[in-house]
């Protein structure tokens, strides 16, 4: 096998690997919505928003609100890899100075309501402003 | 198996579904946009854009068409019963104002789609309008604005509010010497503001005839409890529907004509009567208009008629550009509304001296009804739109909370609605 072959198979076991695994986390995913969704019909049982056969508009509303909920908690969680991801410095766009990097919190409004968000900023003391590193 | 022209579904109408198949949700949202929107093209792309649902302009219409009808039923409901679309208020108000006022929206020929439209006047069909505001306001011991504002006394702006073309012709440079003058300015100055607040409006608009429509009025102030409350007050233009609805059904709130509706009468007489001589016209427009303003309805009457003595009567043939008739008409026109002018003690009272709330809601009802491209099914398909922008336009979520509630339908087919006929009041 020639080092060209080698590094195709390597590739190719490489996207095997990723592809099962992400065919694994979506599987895990469904089960755990299925779940969530289980969980909510016993909720909204339990706290008696639905007593009987309800107006539906009750029934889509309170599943409208976890869609969005779950919709915000992904958004924050992704923010927070991001930012967990980010490195400990970055060069202020002014100056080029490398500054130090530290995490900051901010509400902003999303297509599902508001959220909190991680963000990396960093503070430049020749410039003396904050600015938040694109990568 | 159960054939298809049998199947019901039981649970259905508790659920809120019909043959529609879209959840009550959505149904809001189409609705809403119907509503808003300038047209049910411009609905459906709201819906796809900041909705993020595709709907066709045609279900955009449907929906329309059907919540229109369903609140047009509920309008017409009980007001002792939950079926009724007001909510009933826990108190009374303090303050309850009823205005009404004609509109006019384009009609397509009955009977045809898009496209068969009738030619000028004859596609124009009336509509009536009506806003019933629970209102805060304040009582005086003396008329908190004796002097008329300063906006009466400008010939384009009264022009504008009169809604005629008569007074943007009056004497420029009489309007000027009065605007410029420090007394006017001093006194048009109100002591403060004694206009009443606007708490809560709901929105009445319909196709029917003023017989209908009054009832729609009285059943939707019996169901807010503007009878119960401590100050009532019915305001109106000079149309007789108006006042015939005020007789039958308002007849214990206070009367009051617009103080815009006799500025044009005012100054087509002081026109009349010092004919080419413009600084005299605008001078004794702004003395009757002052006297009306401040409650001498009777003197402007009677100087009113001296000068009809002077021109003589009206022969039974005069037509309307006549002077002697023009004269007559205004002293008629003011005999017949006197006992709703009496401006000072609205005032002191605290109550509106015009239909500014209504004229404000005229314009937010036609943004959606009225164009130069809007042609309505008449009567369905106008009713149906006035119902949901009259719901929209109402402050107690009258909308929404129809959506949110209306019963659904248990056959697999959609229950047809209602067939409307034009109306026309018999006298």
């Amino acid at each position: 096998m020639d080092d060209e072959t080698a590094v195709g198979v390597a590739e190719k076991f490489q996207n095997c690997g990723s592809q099962a695994r992400a065919a694994r986390l979506k599987e895990r995913l469904e089960q755990l919505l299925r779940e969530a969704a289980l969980v909510e019909v016993e909720l909204s049982r339990a706290d008696g928003a639905i007593k009987g056969v309800p107006h539906y508009s009750v029934i889509e509303g309170r599943a409208h609100q976890l869609g969005r909920q779950l919709s915000r908690q992904v958004q924050e969680q992704q923010m927070n890899e991001l930012a967990a991801a980010h490195e400990q410095t970055a060069l202020c766009p002014a100056c080029k100075t490398r500054c130090s990097a530290t995490v900051d919190k901010r509400t902003v409004k999303t297509v599902d309501g508001d959220a909190q968000l991680q963000e990396v900023v960093c503070y430049c003391d020749r410039c003396r402003r904050s600015f938040f590193p694109s990568a | 198996m159960t054939a298809v022209g049998g199947l019901f579904f039981p649970q259905r109408e508790a659920l809120g579904f019909d043959p529609r198949e879209v959840t009550p949700g959505v149904r809001a949202k189409i609705s809403h946009a119907a509503a808003e929107a300038r047209s049910f093209e411009r609905a459906s792309i709201v819906l796809k854009h900041v909705g993020n649902l595709k709907i066709s302009n045609d279900t955009v219409q449907r929906v329309m068409g059907e919540v229109g009808t369903e609140l047009a039923e509920r309008r017409d409901a009980d007001p002792k019963t939950a079926d009724a679309l007001a909510k009933r208020p826990e108190e009374p108000p303090k303050m309850a104002i009823v205005e009404c006022d004609g509109g006019r929206i384009r009609a397509r020929e009955p009977g045809h789609g898009r496209g068969v439209t009738l030619s000028g006047e004859k596609g124009w069909r009336e509509t009536k309008n009506a806003c019933l505001i629970n209102a805060l306001g304040q009582t005086f011991t003396e008329d908190p604005q004796p002097e008329p504002p300063e906006c009466f006394f400008d010939p384009k702006h009264v022009a504008k509010i009169a809604q005629t073309e008569a007074l943007s012709v009056a004497s420029p440079q009489a309007a000027q010497a009065l605007a410029s003058s420090d007394e006017i300015e001093d006194l048009a100055q109100p002591s403060a503001d004694w206009r009443p607040k606007r708490k809560v409006r709901t929105v009445l608009a319909s196709m029917e005839c003023s017989r209908q429509f009054g009832k729609q009025m009285f059943r939707e102030a019996k169901r807010r409890r503007f009878f119960d409350a401590a100050i009532k007050a019915f305001l109106g233009d000079g149309l007789p529907w108006n006042w015939s609805i005020w007789r039958e059904h308002f007849r214990n709130f206070t009367a009051i004509l617009d103080f815009i509706h006799p500025l044009s009468y005012l100054y087509l007489a002081a026109k009349t009567v010092h004919a080419g001589q413009a600084d005299d016209v605008w001078s004794q427009y702004v003395a009757w208009m002052r006297g009306c303003w401040q409650g001498e309805v009777g003197q402007v009457i009677e100087e009113l008629r001296l000068h009809q003595i002077k021109l003589g009567q009206p022969p039974a043939d005069a037509p309307d550009s006549d002077p002697r008739q023009i004269v007559a008409t205004t002293i008629n026109y003011l005999n017949n509304n006197r006992e709703r002018m009496n401006y000072p003690e609205y005032r002191k009272a605290g109550l509106p001296v015009t239909t500014a709330w209504m004229e404000s809601l005229v314009k937010e009802m036609n943004y959606r009804v009225k164009g130069t491209e809007m042609f309505w099914n008449d009567p369905a398909g106008a009713e149906a739109i006035l119902q949901i922008r009259a719901a929209a336009l109402s402050d107690d979520d009258r909308l929404d909370r129809h959506l949110l509630q209306r019963p659904g339908s248990p056959f697999a087919k959609q229950p047809k609605p209602p067939k409307l006929k034009s109306q026309t009041c018999k006298p």
